[in-house]
């Protein structure tokens, strides 16, 4: 089990995570917020790259600071920015990375042919990647990951670049790794997690808002998401008046899928609220600034 | 063993190899072949040299009152032999120069003789008329040794009696050739400041790199973690003990055809050198002690470089901060810690105390970065 306890962090003045309390145990977590919010921050902190302001974060009631190579040894992590080397070839920089976790050249030989295998990239596990698409890339980072089989697999952003087959396959691969280890995972695209995280925790004002499971973070909503058809010309006042969650045109009419807490009017059908609408239920008074797109 | 191994062949890339192939054939052109080339540089100078090394071949590391005797009846031959080429061509005897004697008081305001004088040295280029000259000053100097001490001018006590104490223990008498000590001086200082710029380029990229293109996150979350830092360090010391051995192989494998080994066991104190030392040395072991400091300073130097490449956020303040260190390094750096060890002119134990303040200054900010990076938050 991994525990976050009260676990603060700021830069300088500027606070970037207040009082986080998780408790991570074997399974999928989505970690789910817009840009900025702090997901990258809380990551690096689970991977030992930034230390807390204050709070702790223990992994089988040990400090995961104190515990030191014992605890990178159990965690496989892709960074939102993964570094790689662009003449080496995938083969060449995954044995340089188990030569960093401390695995025997024999046995990394053998598993990152496995591994590269697993990401579909096998034809090119001696090319330099130098020439790699950003999608190769990112399967390299993931495959980099899995490298020491994590008992804690932490991925920022692992989709990123990937196109709609590879991300089905990931997430199947994701679904199998979660049977015996924790595997965190950050994004802001719902549909990378709605069906395969166990459990979604939302980040909102520096703090943890929602970790609950998927089911139980729509029923929040249950009740105030409706579907209607409006005319072309009524459509901006239509926005402008309830918080429009999607919207499609469909035979000379548009259909808008929305939310409000008002009572409903007959023309409009109550629907199962999906994660999409939570989250953009929750973040929608959140203006996109610049500072939102800085990253570390 | 296997990270050290990965870390090295990050350092020597092919481009990096290339890089220092370019920069050391460059420096080379420019301020090497020189001093290779052209020595002994001119003449009488040449002369001068190869009278020494038969002074050598024939008396030995030193020359006592007898040899020094013969070495005169050389010379007198020599001058017997000027006035015979002299007689032996017409246009010198009708212009009444048939002695070396009257050659040598030549009117050089009377354009007809200095044109003939002209056509000994400069056209014909007479190699007895060359050695002539070299022997005079070579027994002159002998004849004065009081002169190695009035060279030095204003000296202290301590100076003074370093001095007396070498005339005594036989500087006076020792051969040594002060051509060979200032070749080698200028040459190592110039293969130094290559071997500390070959040292700069190969540590430029030793931390700088991963944290640019962000493979730290990968490193620093590994099971070998921020120890990387002091194995990358360990990587570049390696890189760069391999840098100087390469360069200075290279170096005394050209400079083996200066052709100097029969002053390699020789004291450099002799009245025929104008350099004094400190301490009682020989020629190889003065070379030895400048490959050695040498070593010494690029140590040093890869401590800072390094730290350098740990703190600069991008390669152009990287190089930046190196232009006044190799400003330093190579001016009066080389100057005082290359050229010149141990010499009389400057405080006795200043290379040691140098070489050591430079080292632990440069452990000390190395150890101090260490330190930091252990808790730093890598963003
Ligand atoms: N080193 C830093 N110094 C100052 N502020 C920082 C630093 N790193 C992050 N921040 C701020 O902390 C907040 C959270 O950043 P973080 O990178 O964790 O967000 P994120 O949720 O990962 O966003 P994204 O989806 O864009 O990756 C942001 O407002 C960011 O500006
Ligand atoms: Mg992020």
């Amino acid at each position: 089990m991994l525990l976050v306890e009260e676990v603060t962090k700021n830069f300088g003045k500027f606070t970037a995570l207040k009082k986080i309390n998780i408790e991570f145990h074997n399974g999928v977590y989505g970690l789910l917020a817009p840009n900025g919010a702090g997901k990258t921050t809380l990551i690096k902190m689970l991977t030992t790259l930034l230390f807390p302001t204050s709070g702790t974060i223990r992994y089988e009631g040990h400090d995961i600071i104190k515990m030191d190579d014992k605890y990178r040894e159990l965690i496989g992590y892709l960074p939102q920015e993964f570094g790689y080397y662009k003449n080496y070839s995938p083969t060449a920089y995954l044995l340089y990375l188990a030569a960093l976790k401390g695995i025997d050249r024999k046995t990394a030989v053998a598993r990152v042919k496995e591994l590269l295998k697993i990401v579909a990239l096998d034809h090119v596990a001696t090319k330099k990647m130098k020439k790699f698409s950003g999608g190769m890339i990112q399967r390299v980072g993931i495959a980099q990951a899995m490298l020491n089989d994590p008992r804690i697999l932490i991925l920022d952003e692992p989709t990123a670049g990937l196109d709609p087959k590879e991300r089905v396959r990931f997430r199947n691969l994701l679904t199998n790794l979660a049977r015996d280890r924790i595997v965190i995972l950050s994004t802001h695209i719902v549909s990378d997690v709605e069906s395969i995280a166990n459990e979604i925790i939302m980040i909102k004002n520096q703090e943890v808002l929602y970790k609950d499971t998927v089911i139980n973070i729509c029923r929040k909503i249950d009740g105030l998401v409706y579907e209607t058809e409006v005319d072309y010309g009524d459509t901006e006042k239509f926005r402008s008046t309830y918080l429009t969650l999607s919207e499609k045109q469909e035979t000379g009419k548009m259909h808008m899928r929305f939310l409000t807490t008002e009572d409903a009017k007959p023309e409009w059908k109550t629907v199962h609220p999906n994660l999409e609408d939570v989250f953009l239920y929750i973040y929608q008074d959140e203006v996109p600034s610049a500072g939102d797109d800085f990253d570390d | 063993m296997r990270l050290l191994f990965e870390e090295l062949k990050k350092l020597f890339t092919v481009k990096t190899i290339i890089l220092l192939l370019l920069v050391s054939i460059i420096i080379y052109q420019m301020f090497i072949v020189f001093d290779f080339k052209h020595f002994p540089n001119g003449r009488p100078v040449l002369d001068e040299f190869l009278a020494t090394q038969k002074m050598l071949e024939d008396y030995g590391e030193s020359m006592d009152e007898d040899e020094f005797e013969d070495f005169k009846s050389i010379y007198d031959q020599r001058i017997n032999e000027a006035t015979q080429y002299l007689q032996s061509q017409d246009d010198m005897v009708a212009a009444g120069l048939d002695s070396y004697t009257k050659f040598k008081s030549i009117d050089l305001e009377n354009e007809k003789l200095a044109a003939l004088h002209n056509k000994v040295y400069h056209e014909d280029y007479v190699d007895v008329f060359w050695e002539i000259p070299a022997r005079e000053d070579m027994i002159e100097r002998y004849e004065h040794p009081e002169r190695y001490i009035q060279q030095y001018g204003q000296i202290n006590e301590k100076q003074k009696a370093r001095i007396e104490e070498l005339m005594k223990n036989g500087a006076a008498t020792a051969i040594f050739s002060y051509q060979v000590f200032e070749n080698y001086n200028t040459l190592i200082k110039n293969v130094a400041i290559l071997i500390f710029l070959s040292i700069m380029l190969v540590i430029l990229p030793l931390y700088i790199g991963d944290r640019r293109n962000h493979a730290v996150f990968l490193q620093y979350t590994s099971k070998v973690g921020r120890t990387l830092f002091t194995k990358k360090l360990l990587a570049g010391l390696i890189a760069s003990f391999i840098v100087i051995t390469v360069q200075l192989v290279c170096f005394f494998f050209l400079y083996k055809g200066n052709d100097i080994s029969m002053f390699l066991p020789l004291t450099l104190h002799s009245i025929y050198n104008a350099f004094i030392s400190w301490y009682d040395i020989t020629f190889l072991q003065y070379i030895l002690l400048t490959v050695v400091s040498i070593y010494l300073i690029g140590l040093a130097l890869v401590l800072v470089t390094a730290c350098i490449s740990s703190i600069a956020p991008n390669y152009m303040t990287s190089v930046g901060l190196h232009v006044p260190l190799a400003f330093i390094l190579f001016g009066v750096g080389t100057t005082y810690l290359v050229q010149n060890l141990t010499t009389l002119y400057l405080f006795k134990y200043l290379l040691p105390v140098l070489l050591a303040a430079i080292l632990s200054l440069s452990f000390i900010l190395f150890w101090w970065k260490y330190k930091r990076e252990k808790w730093k938050d890598i963003t």
